[in-house]
């Protein structure tokens, strides 16, 4: 398999003015992702794990190329896209689509399900007759199990599941090869998540899509992606291929991000497990110094005020931002 | 019994016809007792409790019975429901921030509940007010108090709200989707806040979810609902160990583990029914995997056996009495 | 479960079901409206206010220039409004029909309203989308120009316009619509500042989809609703600026007219007892402005986003 998609080094820095600030002030630096580097194979998934705050969405949004990336670079197939002009920009983008969390506010209220699925193909196919497009729409609209008598109507008829599968159609429509999912399945209900999670991992398989799928939920990723980055705070903390990293979590937030999961079996109360994570996320505003995540850490220490420790590889596939370990910490 | 519930129907006007939200519901609830209500959004869940708390929209009615320690309350007047609203039944809202005034200071918010509803003087209010915002574990309560609710963040706002809805010791705490709009670690840092609080304050509460993972930890009963009717009731253990309707069943296997990796996750298929046009029968029958003749054109009866109950034609085990 | 469910479909079978009556947001916002009875009576006057604009004319049995002769002397004792000689609504001092200069008057003033308040909605809410989604710099620079017009009294360089160009039309409607805009620009541009973070936006954008298709095919449609609300209510207040410049003597020419000429010909005859020279027009003018009231009232609600 060669890498399909492969992210060097990206920062996304956002420059907030604060309220009531004088205009001559210098805005703020909000840095919402900084320095990631993350590559994806092609058919691969690569889930990304992290809560609101932590810069996932962002990411995505930075490699569909609706949010400027302030360094590094998006390679995606061997072309440069964070140095393409906008023009070029938008016409890559027929490879790479996105879904997003809340179906409904994903679709426009005032178009059909079918003008809806048929934007993609007015975008990048303007040639293509009517009934072609009508054609590939019907057939969308088939694989993602809606119903052909649905073109014709508007999304607040539809329950959020259904929207959300109008919105897969919508980003697969143009056969494209990269999915990126933010939060695709968070807003849903629990029976109908496994639904669109069953549909997209099925059409992943039909047609060779390679995946970035971002959640909050470490049990959806792990269910769905093949590896998996945790981000915190912007950073990329630790990274390793979904198993491994679930069964034997290096970084102390990860394992937190695991204990977090509840527990199914209401006879497994016992004694509550160790707390292993305290407070909540810092402002991304006013970053904690040296490691991101000291400041919620049960095994933090003077020396990690000091620097962010790099991603160090600790096995062939596995990288980790961490240099202790809780186990022998505690 | 601390608050039971009979044969409760809510339904809707609507310019598209009428809404039956909730199709006779009865349960009940015991002093210090933890109830989940479970089912999927439509299925009528939060329009019980607003319906016990008087709080339903203006087109909205209601019928039947609920008793709080004896006493009828549903459709009292407002005035008599306000007394009982603030000082024994309390809500918290899935979002915070609709429920709270964004143009006054927490302080504020606070202290009026309790210089309304118990004539405290500012003073006492104030430090009765403090002292439920350490109860749930805001740090730095003293200077947070002061701040209006958008400086907080999402897990935060929702420890406010609980706060206030402790602020009268309520005997019933009904928690309406309380973490859905959380992230997965704030999520249990809440779980287990109410979770302490209910053993700290000896209140009863009802927790409203669509999520079966977060009920085992958490609650002694569950109630599931489907199309505003109960489908199963009983002990946490005993129904998360033998489900006797399909649906339960179904909504236990959506839960997602950390073991089961990459094969397809065992759904529910199909979308819950119009509350507009509710099949005939068992309103289930359409997305249930061991579906009969009978289920589509009957409706089940409530079985009940011990502390459980079911209505089904054809419950997924041998209902037994629990050990 | 959904599988094999559906797997029929194509064009043929696909025909019968799009009969299945689908409700748009619009169709919706319709039924809502139709349901307001204020609003269904507005819409019932102004149709027809505006019926007696098209064909009142034709009915008229005078032409709006001609002066009865008959009556010039004594308006007062003969020119009240009569079915047998004719002048349904009486004559004006200078014993011109009043039924057909009346009917006139409504064409202009109607005319006056509606084009300015199209001007107004065509290039305010364009400007205003266009400012609020590029935003940053540009939008602030835009937004600053609307400021400054906006600080210009308007009234002064209308009449100014007016007495510099002379007193035509063409001038009065260039006036009304380099004013009219900035309001609804102002309404457009915050409007899209929220819609612009909406997720389908975003969509639209990471598909590819070009801004300015954005703005035209994503933002419009949803701007319409408050826009068209806010130009009902403009269309009146258009056709009062225009009756109070006519007022002044300073709108449209002789032998034309409008209801602001009409109503300051009235009012100043009113101590001569030739009351209907002024309550004619009067009537037509508080219906049109009333009937647009109600309508625009009726179409906010009907349109507002927190009943969907």
């Amino acid at each position: 398999m060669t890498a399909g998609l492969q992210i060097e080094n990206i920062s996304v820095i956002f420059r907030v003015r604060r309220r009531h600030a004088w205009p001559w002030r210098p805005p703020s630096l909000l840095c919402a992702v900084s320095n990631i580097s993350v590559s994806l194979l092609e058919g691969e998934t690569l889930g990304i794990v992290g809560e609101s705050g932590s810069g996932k969405s962002t990411l995505a949004k930075a490699i569909v190329g609706i949010v400027r990336t302030s360094t590094g670079a998006i390679v995606w197939r061997g072309q440069n896209l964070s140095q393409m002009s906008a023009h070029e920009r938008r016409a890559s983008a027929k490879d790479v689509q996105m879904v997003f969390q809340d179906p409904l506010a994903a679709l426009n209220p005032r178009m059909t399900i079918g003008d809806i699925i048929e934007e993609p193909l007015r975008t990048h196919c303007p040639r293509m007759k009517r009934n072609e497009r009508q054609e590939h729409i019907l057939e969308m609209l088939e694989r993602v199990g809606l119903h052909a008598s649905h073109i014709n109507r508007y999304p607040h008829e539809f329950s959020g599941g259904q929207c959300q599968r109008a919105a897969i159609a919508r980003a697969l429509v143009l056969k494209p090869k990269l999915l990126i999912c933010d939060e695709a399945v968070s807003a849903l209900d629990v029976s109908v998540r496994a639904q669109i999670i069953n549909l997209l991992t099925s059409l992943q398989r039909e047609l060779g899509l390679s995946m970035i799928f971002i959640a909050h939920d470490l049990s959806v990723v792990q269910h769905v992606s093949d590896r998996i980055a945790v981000m915190y705070l912007g950073h990329l903390i630790e990274e390793g291929p979904s198993r491994e990293v679930v069964q034997e979590p290096r970084h102390p937030y990860t394992q937190a991000l695991i204990e977090s999961i509840p527990s199914p079996d209401p006879s497994a109360g016992g004694p509550r497990r160790q707390k292993l994570l305290r407070g909540e996320i810092p402002s991304p505003l006013n970053p904690p110094s040296g490691c991101v995540f000291r400041t919620r850490c049960i095994i933090a220490r003077q020396a990690c005020a000091h620097e962010m420790p790099p991603m160090t590889p600790i096995s062939d596939q596995r990288r980790v931002a961490c240099p202790y370990s809780v186990e022998d910490a505690l | 019994m601390l608050l039971d519930v009979h044969n409760l129907k809510v339904w809707f006007k609507t310019g598209d016809g009428q809404v039956n939200a909730v199709n006779g519901l009865s349960f009940s609830l015991d002093a210090h007792e933890t109830l989940a209500i479970v089912g999927e959004s439509g299925s009528g869940k939060s329009q019980t409790a607003f319906a016990i708390l008087g709080l339903l929209a203006r087109n909205g009615y209601a019928s039947g019975s609920v008793r709080f320690k004896g006493k009828e309350i549903l459709n009292r007047p407002a005035g008599e429901l306000n007394r009982v609203r603030a000082r024994q039944l309390a809500m918290v809202f899935q979002d915070p921030m609709t429920s709270l005034n964004p143009y006054m200071r927490i302080a504020d918010q606070m202290t009026e509940v309790l210089q309304y509803h118990q004539s405290m003087s500012r003073q006492d209010a104030l430090s009765e007010s403090l002292r439920m915002l350490d109860a749930v574990q805001i740090p730095d309560a003293v200077s947070r108090i002061n701040n209006y609710p958008h400086q907080f963040s999402g897990g935060m706002r929702q420890r406010v709200m609980i706060a206030m809805a402790l602020l009268c010791r309520p005997e019933i705490l009904i928690a309406d989707e309380p973490t859905t709009a959380l992230d997965m670690t704030v999520q249990r840092q809440i779980l287990d806040l109410l979770a302490s609080l209910r053993d700290e304050f000896g209140m009863a509460v009802i927790l409203i979810t669509h999520d079966m993972g977060i009920v085992a930890e958490f609650c002694e009963s569950t109630l599931v609902m489907y199309g505003g009717r109960m489908m199963e009731a009983g002990g946490t253990e005993t129904l998360f160990k033998s489900p006797l309707h399909p649906y339960t069943s179904g909504l236990l296997s959506a839960i997602l583990s950390l073991d089961a990796c990459h094969q397809d996750l065992p759904t529910i298929g199909g979308e819950p029914p119009l509350m507009t046009e509710l099949p005939l029968g068992c309103p289930f029958h359409d997305r249930c995997d061991s579906v009969q003749s009978i289920c589509r054109t009957t409706l089940p009866k409530m079985e009940s056996i011990e502390r459980r109950r079911y209505a089904c034609h054809r419950p997924l085990a041998q209902p037994r009495n629990p050990p | 479960m959904f599988k094999g469910a559906n797997l029929f479909l194509r064009s043929e079978k696909f025909l019968t079901f799009v009969s299945i009556p689908n409700r748009s947001l619009w169709r919706n916002a319709r039924d809502r409206f139709f349901q307001n009875s204020a609003a269904t009576g507005g819409l019932v006057a102004l149709f027809l206010v505006v019926l007696f604009a098209l064909f009142g004319p034709h009915i008229a049995a005078w032409n709006h220039e001609d002066i009865d002769w008959n009556l010039l002397g004594n308006v007062r004792e003969q020119g009240a409004p009569s079915w047998q000689n004719g002048h349904y609504f009486g004559v004006d001092e200078l014993g011109r029909d009043l039924f057909a200069r009346t009917a006139q008057g409504t064409r202009i003033s109607l005319m006056v309203g509606i084009v300015g308040a199209f001007i107004a909605v065509v290039v305010g809410t364009f400007y205003g989308a266009c400012a609020g989604y590029v935003g940053g710099r540009v939008d602030g620079l835009m937004m600053r120009l609307v400021d400054i017009l906006m600080s210009i009294p308007y009234m002064f360089v209308l009449i100014l316009l007016l007495v510099m160009f002379g007193r035509s039309m063409l001038v009065l409607f260039i006036g009304i619509g380099l004013i009219s805009w900035l309001d609804i620009s102002r309404i457009a541009r915050g409007q899209t500042l929220s819609i612009k973070k909406k997720e389908f936006v975003e969509a639209a954008a990471a598909m590819g989809v070009k801004p300015i298709i954005i703005i035209l095919r994503h933002i419009f449609p949803n701007l319409m609703g408050v826009v068209i609300v806010y130009a009902t209510l403009l269309v009146p207040s258009m056709i009062i600026y225009e009756s109070f410049i006519s007022f002044l003597g300073l709108g449209v020419q002789e032998p034309a007219t409008s209801w602001g000429v009409l109503i300051n010909d009235g009012a100043s005859q009113m101590s001569y007892g030739t009351l209907w020279q002024l309550l004619f027009p009067l009537f037509f003018f508080v219906v049109t402005i009333f009937s647009f009231v109600f309508i625009g009232d009726g179409l906010r609600d009907a349109l507002d986003p927190k009943d969907r």
